[in-house]
């Protein structure tokens, strides 16, 4: 079974078609990675997965996206639940204005709760796995805000994986951070694919390359091509593909 | 050969004219402020002592203190604010966070502009009519008080709809990310974050609530009543309405005037100093939440 896949689904605001038809399909503990030039539709796929588009006015959609076989725009599915299922992280780094730990904290103690005691066992845990755990040990009261960005953009990934989702979705993560910022965070991804399955949405090119296993390119709301991502980098199937990653247009 | 820079362009006549001009403008309020502070100190400084902010009056209010009325205006004002703050922030919540901007929205918004264009007068006589004798409260604290809240509704409702919608879309959709319900996100992050604004908004909307007396005259305020209120149900003197009557009632001018001026300078004083708390306060609830 995959962990995720997408089957004709077409995407709406109001009037107009944001995504034509798109299927796609991945394994699990993959990294996939979505390109393709600004409004390509990529953002707009990578929210399928957790219903963040479900809050525009206007959204619409038809065929159906599933995670582990189960459609998730199914009348019976409460978005609030799926969404502490499915990670996200997001472009510009969002701390909440707490402490370091609070902010991991955040998604658990949205649940029934549970002790501090583990509350803080799955914190660390979390801080660990998203490799901040050292710069931040001796701090967790101190403001989230007083991190730098490449560390905040970890602090959210370790909020998102401190309530262990089964997905995590990640758009444009290092856009905002500088090359070695990024490079720890790249690292990282490759470590976290272990136990996870990421679908991330990327400007770069190279990042694609450097970190996914498939690849995904979208323009004008199609998918022009998705496959492996040795093969599609060094050998691409559609012209608007090879157009594309040789650096024509976008 | 570089080429050189361009040169600095003197200041135009038109640019140093207009900074000028908002300048001498900005300078003369402060400058009016001080003069009103100024011109009270003057005229009441004299009377104004411990003595007579915590005894009442006597020899039919030309002497002793304004207790009585102090303490009416603070029941009145803090009762007020008390049911303004809860209508005002439940309903800006709705406008920021809940409403799906559509018809009812925009009638409500259209509705709250209108509140704010109401002479206070109507609001005192809409009071009269509705809280005094319809609901039959009398002229007592608790009317005044619903009286006084309505006419602070406009204001609270922006304040609290402004606290809401500052606080970043991001971190709202990040929370909703996390899996956090709509509720959850209000309570945990919206709330949480707009919380020092909104409590300014509440402290300058007492200040503005101590000095009203257009709704206060027919719905609660008595022109002498030498008692502590004891019940929400009883009317009470209260500061603005007392300083009314001293100027305009007294018979023995040379007494009253003085006092008069003591008064305003106490109600002056006392918004002065809420005003001050606000910030204060904004600051302080901003520095735990690590913003």
């Amino acid at each position: 079974m995959y962990k995720l896949q997408a089957e004709n689904v077409s995407v709406w605001y109001g009037t107009h078609q944001a995504l034509y038809e798109v299927s796609l399909a991945s394994e699990r503990n993959q990294i996939v990675a979505l390109i393709g030039p600004s409004g390509c539709g990529k953002s707009t796929f990578l929210r399928l997965f957790n219903r963040m588009n479900d809050f525009i006015p206007g959204f619409r959609l038809t065929g159906k996206v599933l995670i582990d076989g189960e459609d998730i725009y199914a009348p019976h599915v409460d978005p609030v639940l799926l969404r502490r299922r499915v990670g996200m992280v997001f472009q510009k780094p969002t701390p909440f204005p707490f402490s370091i730990y609070e902010n991991v904290a955040y998604g658990l103690r949205l649940q029934n709760r549970l002790s501090e005691k583990l509350i803080r066992e799955r914190v660390e845990q979390a801080l660990q796995q998203s490799a901040l755990w050292d710069e931040v040990k001796d701090k967790l009261k101190k403001s989230a805000l007083s991190l730098s960005g490449g560390q905040q953009q970890r602090l959210c990934i370790a909020r998102a994986l401190a309530v262990r989702p089964s997905l995590i979705l990640m758009d444009e993560p290092t856009s905002a951070l500088d090359p070695i910022s990024t490079a720890k965070i790249e690292e990282l991804l490759i470590d976290l694919k272990r136990s996870y399955t990421i679908v991330i949405v990327t400007h770069n090119m190279q990042q694609a390359a450097r970190i996914s296993d498939y690849t995904a390119f979208f323009k004008e709301g199609l998918l022009i091509e998705y496959g492996r991502t040795k093969d599609f980098f060094t050998n691409p199937q559609h012209p608007e593909t090879l157009r594309y990653i040789t650096g024509r247009f976008g | 050969m570089p080429r050189s820079l361009p040169k600095r362009v003197p200041k135009r006549w038109g640019e140093a004219t207009l900074t000028l001009f908002t300048a001498a403008i900005s300078w003369s309020m402060l400058v009016a402020l001080v003069g009103v502070i100024g011109f009270l100190v003057y005229r009441g400084g004299k009377v104004v002592s411990w003595d007579f902010i915590t005894s009442p009056m006597r020899e039919g209010m030309q002497a002793g203190g304004i207790a009585i009325p102090l303490v009416g205006s603070l029941w009145v004002a803090t009762l007020a604010l008390l049911i303004g703050a809860l209508l005002g922030t439940a309903t800006g919540a709705y406008l920021s966070e809940f409403s799906s901007k559509g018809r009812l929205h925009r009638l409500i918004e259209l509705l709250v502009n209108t509140l704010a264009g109401i002479p206070s007068v109507v609001y005192g006589l809409f009071g009269l009519a509705l809280f005094v004798v319809a609901m039959g409260l009398g002229a007592s604290i608790l009317a005044g008080a619903l009286t006084l809240s309505l006419l602070s509704l406009p204001i609270l409702i922006r304040n609290a709809q402004e606290a809401f919608s500052g606080v970043s879309q991001e971190l709202k959709l990040a929370s909703i990310g996390m899996g956090a319900s709509p509720a959850q996100t209000f309570w945990r992050i919206t709330f949480r974050l707009a919380f020092p604004r909104l409590i300014t908004g509440y402290v300058l909307a007492m200040g503005r609530l101590l000095g009203e007396t257009a709704p206060i005259l027919f719905t609660v305020a008595a022109y002498y009543l030498p008692a502590y209120p004891r019940s929400p149900l009883e009317p009470t003197m209260m500061l603005p309405y007392h300083l009314y009557a001293l100027i305009t009632s007294g018979t023995n001018v040379a007494r009253t005037y003085p006092m008069a001026f003591g008064t305003a300078l106490v109600l002056v004083t006392l918004t002065l100093i809420l005003t001050i708390v606000a910030a204060v306060l904004r600051f302080r609830l901003k520095k735990r939440l690590h913003v």
